[in-house]
Formats: C-alpha cells, sequence, structure tokens
C-alpha cells in the first residue's frame, strides 16, 4: 500500500505486564482542626502518586480535598512503598485506605458517644462523613471541626502496615494492552515514520483519568524509543559507553512523535480486593516496539529480529522495498 | 569583565569571567534557577531562554556576547503576577510530568508562537524538537502550545 510515495504499513501487538505490591506503611492522623495529615515516605517523580494517593485519602475520610495534605519527604516518617514496577499508588493506597477507613471509624464512635455533639446516641453506622461534615439521621450534622475540638488528645491516628506477602495470591493479578500503529516508510531511503498509534489498557480502575493517560502516553513514546532509537553502545576495548550523552543515546522527540489515542477499560472487580487499582505506566512502554516491528513488515516484508529496528539493519535486510518496487 | 544587561526587564551591571555562559550567569549569580542545566552542550533545550525576542540555550550562549534583553521563565510569570497564557495552558493540558524540561518548553512555546509556528500540530512539532521531555508529554505539549497560541492573541 502506499500513499504519497511513501509505503504503508499497519501493525499491532499485545502487552501484559504482572501486578505487584510492595510492603508499605502509611499514617492517617486527622487533628484538632478538622483537618488530616497522610504521613509516608513516597517517591513523586511527576508520575501523580501524590494526587492519586490524596484522591484515595480525600474520598476514605470524607473530608474536602483543602483539609487533606501529604507528607511524604522526610527520612523519619512510616515507610511507604517506593516508586517502582507501577506498583505505587496501589501498594501505599491499600495501606493508606485502611488507615483513613479506620481514623473515619475512631471519628464515627467518637460523635456517638459525645453527649455535647447533636450525633450523640446516633448508630454510627448511620453517620456519613460529606465534605468535612458529619451527617446522621434526621438533618442532625455537625463538621469534623467542632467534632475533634473537643476531642480529648485532639488526634485520631492510625499506621497501617500492609503488603508483607508481596500481594501473594492466588489470583494472578495483570495489566493488559493493544498496541496499533501505523508507520510510513519511504521505499528509497527506508526513513520510518510513526504515522498514529491507539493503545487500549486494561488498568482495572483509573483513579485520575487525566494522569493516567498522560502516562500512557509517555510509555507508549517510550515504546516507541525502544522501537526505533534507543540503544547503548559500548566500546568493548576501553569499556567506556559511547554514546552517552543526550546528542547521541537518541530518544523520541517532539518531531518523532504522532497523534496518539489512549483507550482504558475496567475490568471485573476481584473478590477480596479493597482497591481495585493496577498499575498504570509501564504497560504503555511494552507494546509499541514490537506492533512497530509488524507495521514495517506489513509496509516492506522485512522481518527485522532485534531491536532497536535500526536504519542499517532495514537497510541490510533480504526484502528491500525499492527492489521490491522496481520488480511490481 | 563588567557586563550591564536587562533581565526580565531588570537592568543589571555583573563583574564576571569571560568564559562564563548565560545559563551560569543566571543560574549561579542572578539566583534565576527556572532555566536547567539538562545537558549544558545544547542537547536538550532545558536551558532554553528568549533574548531579543529569539529563543536561544543559554548553555550554548557567552553571557558576555550579550546586549539584547533577557527574558526568563521567571520574567514571564512573576512570583506575585498572574500566570502568563502559555503557562496556564501548559497546566490546563498536563503538558508535563516531572516538570523539569518544562521552563525551557514554555519559553520556547513563547517563541514558537512569535515565530509563527504556531498555527498548526505539525508546525508546533517541529518547531518544539529541540526540546527534549523524557516524560515524554510531547502530545499534551503540542496541544498546549497551540492553546497557548490561541490565549495569546499574539502578544506576548
Amino acid at each position: 500500500m502506499r500513499r504519497d510515495g511513501r509505503l504503508i504499513g499497519y501493525g499491532m501487538a499485545t502487552s501484559y505486564e504482572p501486578c505487584f505490591r510492595f510492603p508499605a506503611s502509611v499514617k492517617v492522623a486527622l487533628g484538632r482542626d478538622g483537618k488530616a495529615v497522610i504521613a509516608a515516605t513516597i517517591a513523586e517523580m511527576g508520575q501523580g502518586i501524590i494526587t492519586g494517593l490524596h484522591s484515595l485519602g480525600v474520598e476514605t475520610l470524607g473530608l474536602s480535598p483543602s483539609d487533606v495534605t501529604l507528607d511524604t519527604s522526610r527520612t523519619t516518617l512510616p515507610a511507604g512503598a517506593g516508586s517502582i514496577a507501577s506498583t505505587g499508588v496501589y501498594s501505599n493506597g491499600l495501606s493508606l485506605v485502611e488507615a483513613a477507613k479506620t481514623v473515619r471509624a475512631k471519628l464515627l464512635a467518637f460523635a456517638v458517644r459525645n453527649t455535647a455533639s447533636p450525633l450523640y446516641g446516633c448508630r454510627s453506622d448511620e453517620l456519613a462523613v460529606l465534605n468535612g461534615i458529619v451527617v446522621g439521621p434526621a438533618e442532625k450534622s455537625e463538621s469534623v471541626a467542632a467534632l475533634m475540638a473537643r476531642h480529648p488528645t485532639g488526634v485520631i491516628s492510625k499506621t497501617i502496615t500492609s503488603g508483607r506477602d508481596f500481594g501473594s495470591s492466588k489470583l494472578k493479578k495483570s495489566t493488559f494492552g493493544a498496541i496499533f500503529t501505523e508507520v510510513s516508510i519511504d521505499p528509497a531511503t527506508l526513513d520510518v515514520r510513526i504515522e498514529r498509534m491507539v493503545g487500549a489498557f486494561d488498568c482495572g480502575q483509573i483513579l485520575e483519568p487525566t494522569i493516567a493517560r498522560s502516562q500512557l502516553i509517555g510509555g507508549m513514546i517510550w515504546g516507541i524509543g525502544h522501537g526505533l532509537f534507543e540503544a547503548s553502545h559500548l566500546d568493548t576495548r576501553t569499556g567506556r559507553w559511547t554514546n552517552a550523552d543526550l546528542g547521541e543515546a537518541l530518544i523520541a522527540t517532539q518531531g518523532d512523535v504522532p497523534p496518539i489515542e489512549i483507550i482504558t477499560v475496567g475490568s471485573e472487580r476481584n473478590a477480596g480486593d479493597a482497591l481495585f487499582l493496577k498499575g498504570v505506566s509501564e504497560i504503555g512502554v511494552i507494546g509499541p516496539a514490537p506492533a512497530i516491528a509488524n507495521a514495517i513488515f506489513d509496509a516492506t516484508g522485512q522481518r527485522l529480529r532485534s531491536l532497536p529496528l535500526r536504519i542499517d539493519d532495514r537497510v541490510m535486510s533480504d526484502n528491500q522495498p525499492s527492489l521490491r518496487g522496481a520488480m511490481s | 569583565m563588567n557586563l550591564e544587561l536587562t533581565v526580565n526587564g531588570n537592568e543589571t551591571s555583573v563583574s564576571i569571567d569571560p568564559r562564563l555562559t548565560l545559563l551560569d550567569l543566571l543560574r549561579e549569580q542572578l539566583n534565576l534557577i527556572g532555566a536547567k542545566k539538562g545537558c549544558d552542550h545544547g542537547q536538550c533545550g532545558a536551558c532554553t531562554v528568549i533574548v531579543g525576542g529569539k529563543r536561544v540555550l543559554s548553555c550554548l550562549t557567552l553571557a558576555a556576547t550579550v546586549r539584547a534583553p533577557v527574558l526568563t521563565i521567571e520574567g514571564l510569570n512573576p512570583i506575585d503576577g498572574p500566570l502568563h497564557p502559555m503557562a496556564e495552558a501548559f497546566l490546563d493540558h498536563d503538558a508535563y510530568q516531572c516538570g523539569y524540561c518544562t521552563p525551557g518548553q514554555i519559553m520556547s512555546a513563547v517563541a514558537v508562537v512569535a515565530e509563527g509556528n504556531a498555527g498548526d500540530s505539525e508546525s508546533v512539532r517541529l518547531a518544539m524538537s529541540g526540546n527534549l521531555c523524557r516524560c515524554a508529554a510531547y502530545p499534551n505539549i503540542v496541544e498546549a502550545v497551540l492553546d497557548g497560541a490561541r490565549r495569546m492573541k499574539g502578544g506576548v
């Protein structure tokens, strides 16, 4: 197939990444001012873990977003799980939600026992916390801050450590994806351009759609680099890397990146899973390289077997599209 | 040597080593640390600033050669002032992840608008190719630049 003199090829590949879980300690403390602090050593590298955990905390505690803060960057804090292998939000989130649920339950238990509270005498299972207000039956309500102001110690806190079994379970959990791509190739120079890419992923429940989309796009672009550019070249005589700078260790630049469409689908909720989250980030990286290799095969008949799919491999391959073009 | 130059509207007189780059002058002597030293040899674009209306790689520019006014990310977005429309567009389109390349991306984007290269996504992709983003927020950056150009309505 040709368009504007360039060979067009389509390719797809599937991707799969098992979900891991790492041990994480997270402390949730509700103070006298009705504000909560979530404390754990958590590494935010730009992937959005702080935003994700913050929204989990807000949702579970029932406070307004501005009343929940994260304290993450001191070594004296409880040891959270690291930002590795697309596990950060999941591993830390499970401990966080359990701790936040305990704090919320203790707050409600205090509300129904405190004689000065309008909620005194209610059953705690009748109460809900909405946007910083504890709401009961018959329009009874009191703000969390007002309640906490009468709390004897002024603080309700809980530290939860979970995941010591590294998430071992009979139910194997994984993320899945399918990547589709269209490439165009100049039959004479064998220059490859990615024209567009679509990635569809099952990453479980998506906590923050904007961040998840950006993570998956970023992953797929790493996949383009994996497929076409990225390699470390060792000079075996000296033991030095010959391309150890950004000018020669090629990565995808703005001009290499096509329009990318991301589709996320939910998936069945597993029994016994408190948070139906799976990893997001790395699943995007896994499929593009084979999808591009398949698209090159579709366009030219060249079956390339090593990554990156470099120009010299394309030139040296048996099926030369310029020859085939001349013959057909 | 003594150098007089205008940075973000402020006239400054500094005593510099003639070998000093504009990037080191900004970061080390003027305490303007928005421009980043990613590679220090013109490959990544993280140090992009605007000199005399044109974007330059400040790591490859000798400070002693600078005569025209310098605009950095701090000048574009004064701490007490409103965000520049281009910075707003970057926020709205989630056009960054770790944020390290972002000051350079935004300075480049503002210059790309002035160059007349922000009309469609293909021109933006080519014109912004000198700014690497390892988090690969590239498609969001294109959307932000196109939107930022609309918000700027031709001005800076």
